[in-house]
């Protein structure tokens, strides 16, 4: 593709944007497994085998995994409500969407604590019902679904966009009901698609952080999600027990990052 | 089963793609309706098939009017220029979608739409790929999984949106005789859309031509080719060239011009010659514009024509349309 | 002929359910993404127009705004600049190891902001060889400058690139070899040819790192040691305010960020349109 005179231009920038890369992103990775390489694993175990640790890790994967559910069911409608129907206000609401992307999660965080805390609009409704959000994981869950809402609409909409007519009308011209084509043939379309954004919200809600401290509440075994048992033991110079947790995060982040990788690819075929 | 289509208009934000068009096609007919791109031909299927409502005007099937029953319920069998097979299930699963999806009061057995779908992939050729998805599929084959998608409903209509406009130019002869062949078989009312003239000769029993939303002529091909109703007809059909003779214009098309060393008629000049083909291509430039006369190969031997030389030619028919 | 009554045609949705589904969306987007931005900026002038003024003229509040910009001017123009490189040579040359760069690439978007965080403390702090050296020779890393720098660094590694990636793909290709063929040298191709092409996923991207630079949280508050005054960012410092209950301080700090987030997203919606608008005259 290059000729041999100049071919020397693009490996050497490659080279300089490579090693930028991997300094600042590998290199801080091996730090910790060097680190965590001379910890005895016996210990590692230990500290990951608490009712503390164990109880955040399931509050983080359970809550994340609810609120990827949650944000799956509210994304497809909405995403179908932005592709298909023309109505004033669409181009707001699409706008709107993508909000929870582009607001730093400490304002969504003391946003969402003033919104649904004792004295906020929706806390206050919440409380007469005898429901409190704030401080709970319940709490955590609606921080979650903030986050991760755009994520679904995100990646099905355009698929709803690009999805063939025909399909629908031949479904109709061979004698289906609307709702036997949205099952057997929209929605087999659109799996792909749905399993990826939920995929995406689900690693964020897992790894979220800012939205979620302020209305967490903190309380350990019941509103302590793990990246703030993992700050908490930073502060009590606790590094072997932080690392710890913070391994199996990137673990998790791995493994999720190669499936919704897998997704889309699959996706884009 | 006969469809009637009476004074249809139909326009989409002010634009009108159909005039009031009026079609009637009996029983077991094979029709093609014919037109360039654009014409409203395809309007004209979606409307008779329930997918778009006529801004005016109605469809019969049977002396029945189809307007208030939606596109399932008309016993019309759609298939899709590309086809719009479900990728996400097998050739088997497609063809049994039409059945699959009734109400459970009139859905046959699985029993039942197995030995239906069975029947039509023997029908089609294809009942080894039954198990494929559309992906795996040629052209050719997926066109006709299309067709026994449709026909697994049993629907006494079946309206084809150029049905061989995607494929390539060998399998789309090879698929014209079938589809030729299962028409006679299957003996379903069919009207099919395309642009391509040799098509809608070759397979259709009645071609209808249509342009910017007017229906122009309808008839049996060879009639049409013969006496075409006026110079859009005439030229949509096949070559033609325009001749001032006697001072009449003419439009005659190339085999309908004898060439003669001898002179009388229309001086011209030959300036290209082409011999492969049944018959041989001649360009003439005369008075100035080019025409082309295609003569038998014993004609050009006779002649001896070569580029540059003066020739003689002479229209056999006397085509004319009024202004 | 007579009126016939036309039937809804089972191809679209039926009236009242786009009616339901719309009210849907609004509700769900009303509820979800309006109400707390409302509710901040409510709280946020809660007290009249000249108190908010005041918190946010406050120095505490000047130095952290100050510092969220100088992180933010440093990190997005370095990434910006390495990142064109790296896609530059990735989109030049035949590599075999693109999916290792593309998942490296994705990474910094994957990984949890304090996880983000905890990896500069074992690398850099006190603790940690690299850190304990660097503290011996009078550099603190951790608690300091430097460490925002890095932690702001890593998080918005990836905006410029990704974006850059397919549009450097793009068909545009063979214009820059037909420029190449004419004789043109790679920053003349890179000047005239590429920059047109990219300008507006280059401008778009800056404008999402810079907002992610200025807003981010969690990394930078694990690396920062909350020195209020010192190396409090503007995120930081709201969370400083929000813990000491001053609720109307904190509101009026999230103001700042919040009209980041409207601004970034009026530049995302103008830059598309432009993308959009420059891809028809193609």
């Amino acid at each position: 593709m290059s000729s041999p005179d100049n071919s020397l231009t693009p490996h050497l920038t490659l080279g300089i944007g490579l090693t930028y890369v991997c300094l600042i992103v590998l290199v801080p990775m091996a730090a910790l497994a060097i680190r965590m390489a001379t910890v005895p694993f016996h210990d590692i175990v230990e500290s990951l085998n608490s009712v503390r640790v164990i109880s955040a890790f399931k509050l983080s994967f359970g809550l994340s995994l609810l609120a990827a559910l949650a944000n799956t069911l509210l994304g497809l409608p909405l995403a179908w409500v932005l592709a298909r129907y023309t109505f004033p206000g669409r181009k707001v609401i699409d706008a709107l969407i993508d909000m929870p992307f582009s607001l730093p999660t400490a304002v969504a965080g003391i946003a969402l604590c003033g919104l649904y805390g004792p004295e906020g609009w929706l806390g206050t409704a919440f409380e007469r019902i005898g429901v409190q959000i704030a401080y709970t994981p319940a709490g955590i869950f609606v921080a979650m679904l903030f986050v991760g809402l755009p994520f679904v609409v995100r990646t099905v909409q355009p698929i709803i966009t690009n999805m063939d007519f025909s399909l629908e009308e031949t479904g109709a011209c061979l004698g289906a009901s609307r709702w036997y084509v949205f099952r057997r043939v929209i929605l087999p379309t659109l799996r792909p698609a749905l399993l990826t954004g939920f995929s995406m919200a689900f690693a964020r809600g897992v790894g979220e952080y800012g939205s979620v401290v302020f209305i967490a509440g903190n309380i350990p075994e019941v509103s302590e999600i793990v990246p703030l048992l993992i700050v908490s033991r930073l502060e009590s110079y606790d590094f072997t027990g932080a690392g710890a947790l913070s391994l199996v995060m990137l673990l998790a982040s791995f493994v999720m990052l190669l499936l919704i990788n897998m997704l889309q690819r699959r996706m884009a075929q | 089963m006969s469809i009637d289509v009476i004074d249809v208009h139909k326009e989409y934000s002010g634009t009108k793609v159909l005039n009031g068009i009026s079609l009637s096609v009996k029983t077991g007919q094979l029709v093609a309706l014919l037109g360039p791109s654009g014409c409203g031909k395809t309007t004209l299927l979606r409307i008779i098939a329930g997918l778009e409502h006529p801004d005016s005007g109605t469809v019969l099937r049977d002396g029945i009017d189809l307007r208030t029953q939606r596109p399932g319920e008309r016993k019309i069998g759609f298939v899709f220029q590309h086809y719009a097979l479900f990728r996400h299930l097998s050739v088997f699963e497609n063809i049994a979608f039409g059945l699959r999806a009734r109400p459970k009061s009139i859905r046959p057995t699985e029993e039942q739409i197995r030995e239906k779908v069975n029947s039509l992939l023997e029908l089609i050729q294809l009942d080894w790929i039954s198990k494929r998805y559309p992906d795996q599929l040629s052209g050719g084959q997926r066109q006709r999984v299309a067709l026994a998608r449709v026909l697994a409903v049993s629907p006494q209509v079946l309206l084809l949106d150029e049905p061989f406009g995607a494929l390539d130019a060998k399998v789309r002869v090879e698929l014209r005789h079938w589809l030729r062949e299962r028409h006679k078989d299957l003996g379903v009312t069919t009207i099919f859309v395309t642009h391509d003239q040799d098509e809608a000769m070759d397979v259709s029993d009645r071609i209808v031509i249509i342009n910017k939303g007017y229906i122009e002529q309808e008839g049996e091909p060879d009639n049409l080719y013969a006496n075409p109703a006026n110079f859009f007809v005439c030229d949509f059909l096949g070559t033609v060239n325009t001749l001032e003779f006697n001072g009449k214009k003419l439009y005659v098309r190339p085999h309908e011009i004898t060439l003669s060393a001898t002179p009388g008629g229309l001086e011209a000049t030959v300036t290209a010659i082409r011999t492969a083909g049944q018959m041989v291509q001649v360009a003439l430039v005369c008075n100035g514009s080019p025409i082309t006369a295609a003569i038998s190969h014993a004609d050009h031997e006779r002649l001896a024509l070569k580029n540059g030389q003066t020739i003689y030619a002479t229209p056999t028919v006397q085509r004319e349309f009024p202004l | 002929m007579k009126k016939v009554r036309p039937f809804s045609p089972n191809t679209a949705d039926a009236p009242w359910l786009k009616s339901c589904l719309i009210a849907f969306a609004v509700l769900v987007v009303l509820v979800i993404v309006v109400l707390p931005f409302a509710s901040v900026i409510v709280q946020a002038f809660s007290e009249g127009p000249s108190i908010y003024l005041t918190l946010l003229r406050s120095s505490d509040m000047q130095v952290a705004v100050l510092l969220s910009l100088k992180l933010a001017a440093i990190a997005v123009p370095l990434n910006a600049i390495f990142g064109i490189l790296l896609v530059w040579g990735m989109t030049h040359t035949q590599l075999p190891c693109r999916r290792f760069i593309m998942a490296l690439l994705d990474l910094p978007f994957s990984v949890s902001p304090v996880v983000v965080g905890l990896l500069f403390i074992m690398l850099l702090g006190k603790n940690a060889p690299l850190g304990g050296w660097l503290e011996e020779h009078g550099v603190q890393v951790i608690f300091a400058f430097p460490g925002l720098l890095l932690a702001t660094i890593f998080v918005t590694l990836p905006f410029v690139a990704r974006e850059l990636l397919p549009l450097m793909e793009g068909q545009y290709r063979q214009e820059e070899e037909a420029a190449r063929l004419l004789g043109a040298g790679w920053w003349r191709i890179f000047l005239k040819i590429t920059l047109p092409e990219i300008k507006w996923g280059l401008l778009f991207s800056i404008i999402l790192s810079l907002a992610r630079a200025l807003g981010e949280y969690g990394a930078v508050a694990v690396v920062s040691g909350n020195i209020r005054g010192k190396t409090n960012t503007l995120p930081l410092h709201i969370e400083a305010l929000f813990n000491d209950y001053e609720l109307t301080a904190a509101n009026a700090a999230a103001t700042l960020l919040a009209l980041l987030g409207v601004i970034t997203l009026t530049v995302r919606i103008v830059a598309e349109l432009k993308k959009k608008r420059d891809s028809n005259e193609h």
